[in-house]
């Protein structure tokens, strides 16, 4: 063989490939849109992927203003330390916050993609409604039958 | 990335294995019709998923698909001679027919019977299209035979070749679901290949080096979403519909012939890249039949008398430096096929995925991977056979289309993602 080893792609020479390790975790964040998101979020925290952070779905006057400033508070940390940001919203659900999320997200340079949660048949007005929330944000997007669909995305980048 | 487990349950198809056991679930392509020409004609060597097997076409016309080495002591029957109702050992004459049963020992009397105690592994051989199919797993999992649109239309209006690639089938099919490197590694070919060019989607394309992708569930596999800006506000939406293991469809473009894949695993170290190109409603003109021939679109031209490309690693695949220097290609390496296969062939046999770092364009192979690994573990586990055996999840097409912003592709161009007969594919 030359000095040239562009030909060595034999399994014998596929064993000289350099072990050492060539990247270092992922840290990803998540946020789930509504109450469905947030349960799967929450059935993946308990299977050691990252805790999401909850937003209100939908409420009225100052009850939805307090339910959205807690989680708001935890945005800026939650962000600061993410190289990813994962939304997560049920298929019929409003997924009124992404842009306001994904604006936060795009301010610190932090890419947005998206899952939506749809395990069984969804009506056509309301998966509709969700897409055009998620899709002017997200740069891929998933249509997730299970969680098992989101934890392999998950790991495969991984989480 | 991969568990070092699930690269290797993924990537491993021979007898045994849960990926062989869910390859074996299927019809797969074995050879191509052409290399079996007529009754009688010589035999072909043909390896699938590890096993050596031995393609026959007796003097009645009858396909068969059997081990390829002689019961007795092992010589290849492909130095066989064709006879009535079978084919003969020449080492000691002994004879089989299609179904591998042996049927003549001639140093033995035919009174005791003991040719009838030896038989050949055998698979059923079946022409459809252009191809002969297979089905190595259990006769009474045998599905119905395949009903790919591609091979279902009249002949004039079809053309498929193969080429033998040099890495594990997997990633050669990732290849094919990674709409992402088109506007990289193909970029030159969208305006010049003659299967390829003049049509307005390549504009979209062009104009849009970012594409979002959108990974939905579909009855056989997945749906594949890539869309683009196009006017209005609307998107402009490529479809491809990956259906378990290994098909493939692209998207159309213009009125050109629609193009797709099947990658089938030869050994764990090479497998064959199926490439088909068809017309739902028009023959294939003269001119673009005679293009596949030449190599372009997704065929190759080959190494004389094999199905090796005549571009490949021993030649370091004809890399032109200056062609890639002027921006004419970005590889160096010439045609869309062997552009694609030179770099995954450069993976190494097997590429290591605990090493590899994915990002969010890739989405469409982390759910490949994640369906496969579902249903090779639930066909082992349970017994579940795996989607993609039914003909009406093998009746699906690809799409090129324009939708609102709030479509979902799936619903809004549900017609469009499933073959009707007499209507073109949806396309831009």
């Amino acid at each position: 063989m030359t000095s040239d080893s562009a030909r060595a792609s034999s399994a014998a020479e596929a064993a000289f490939r350099i072990p050492h390790p060539n990247a270092r975790r992922r840290r990803i964040a998540l946020v789930a849109l509504d109450a469905g998101a947030a349960a799967a979020a929450e059935r993946l925290a308990e299977q050691g992927f990252p805790r999401a952070l909850a937003l209100p779905a939908e409420a009225s006057g100052d009850a939805w203003l307090d339910a959205l400033l807690a989680p708001a508070r935890e945005m800026p940390g939650l962000l600061a330390d993410a190289d990813h940001l994962f939304l997560l919203a049920s298929a019929c659900g409003e997924a009124a916050m992404a842009g306001a999320v994904a604006e936060a997200a795009a301010a610190r340079g932090v890419p947005v993609s998206a899952f939506l949660l749809a395990p069984g048949a969804v009506q056509d007005d309301a998966l509709a409604r969700t897409l055009s929330r998620l899709r002017p944000v997200a740069k891929m997007l998933v249509v997730a039958r299970d969680d098992a669909d989101i934890a392999a995305v998950l790991t495969a980048l991984r989480a | 990335m991969l568990r070092r487990e699930q690269n290797e349950l993924l990537t491993r198809t021979g007898p045994g294995t849960a990926m062989g056991r869910l390859f074996r679930a299927y019809w797969i392509p074995a050879l191509l019709a052409e290399e079996l020409p007529e009754p009688g004609c010589p035999p072909v060597r043909v390896k699938l998923l590890s096993e050596r097997l031995l393609a026959i076409r007796t003097l009645d016309g009858a396909y068969g698909l059997i081990d390829e080495f002689c019961a007795h002591r092992g010589v290849s029957l492909w130095f066989g001679r064709h006879e009535e109702g079978g084919i003969r050992c020449p080492y000691h004459g002994w004879k089989y027919d299609v179904t591998g049963q042996c049927t003549e020992v001639p140093s033995e009397p035919e009174e005791n019977g003991f040719c009838r105690r030896i038989k050949l592994t055998n698979y059923p051989l079946v022409k459809v299209g252009d191809i002969l199919w297979t089905y190595m797993g259990p006769p009474e999992e045998q599905p119905p035979l395949p009903e790919w649109e591609f091979c279902r239309v009249p002949p004039e209006q079809t053309f498929t070749s193969k080429r033998l690639q040099e890495c594990n089938w997997l990633q050669a099919m990732e290849g094919g679901i990674d709409s992402s490197h088109v506007s990289w590694l193909h970029r030159g070919a969208l305006n010049k290949d003659p299967l390829f060019k003049g049509a307005k989607g390549n504009q979209y394309n062009l104009n849009d080096a970012k594409p979002v992708f959108e990974v939905v569930d579909a009855p056989g596999g997945l749906f594949i979403g890539a869309r683009r800006n196009a006017e209005n506000g609307h998107y402009y939406w490529r479809v491809t519909p990956w259906v378990m293991p290994s098909f493939t469809m692209i998207a159309p473009r213009g009125d050109h012939t629609v193009h797709g894949h099947f990658w089938i695993p030869i050994d764990d170290e090479a497998c064959w890249a199926w490439s088909f190109d068809y017309h739902a409603t028009r023959a294939i003109r003269p001119e673009e039949r005679q293009a596949m021939k030449d190599g372009h679109g997704i065929h190759v031209t080959y190494v004389p008398g094999t199905w090796r490309p005549a571009a490949n690693k021993d030649n370091d695949y004809l890399i032109d430096r200056e062609a890639q220097r002027r921006g004419e290609t970005m590889s160096g390496v010439a045609g869309i096929a062997m552009q694609d296969a030179s770099l995954q062939e450069s993976m190494g046999p097997i590429v290591d995925r605990t090493k590899e770092n994915l990002v969010s364009t890739d989405n469409g192979i982390i759910m490949a991977r994640h369906r496969l690994l579902r249903a090779a573990k639930a066909l082992a586990e349970t017994g579940v056979l795996p989607p993609g055996r039914d003909p009406e999840h093998q009746r699906i097409r690809s799409a090129a289309l324009v939708l609102p912003p709030d479509a979902s592709f799936v619903t809004a161009a549900a017609d469009a993602l499933r073959v009707r007969e007499g209507v073109a594919h949806a396309s831009v």
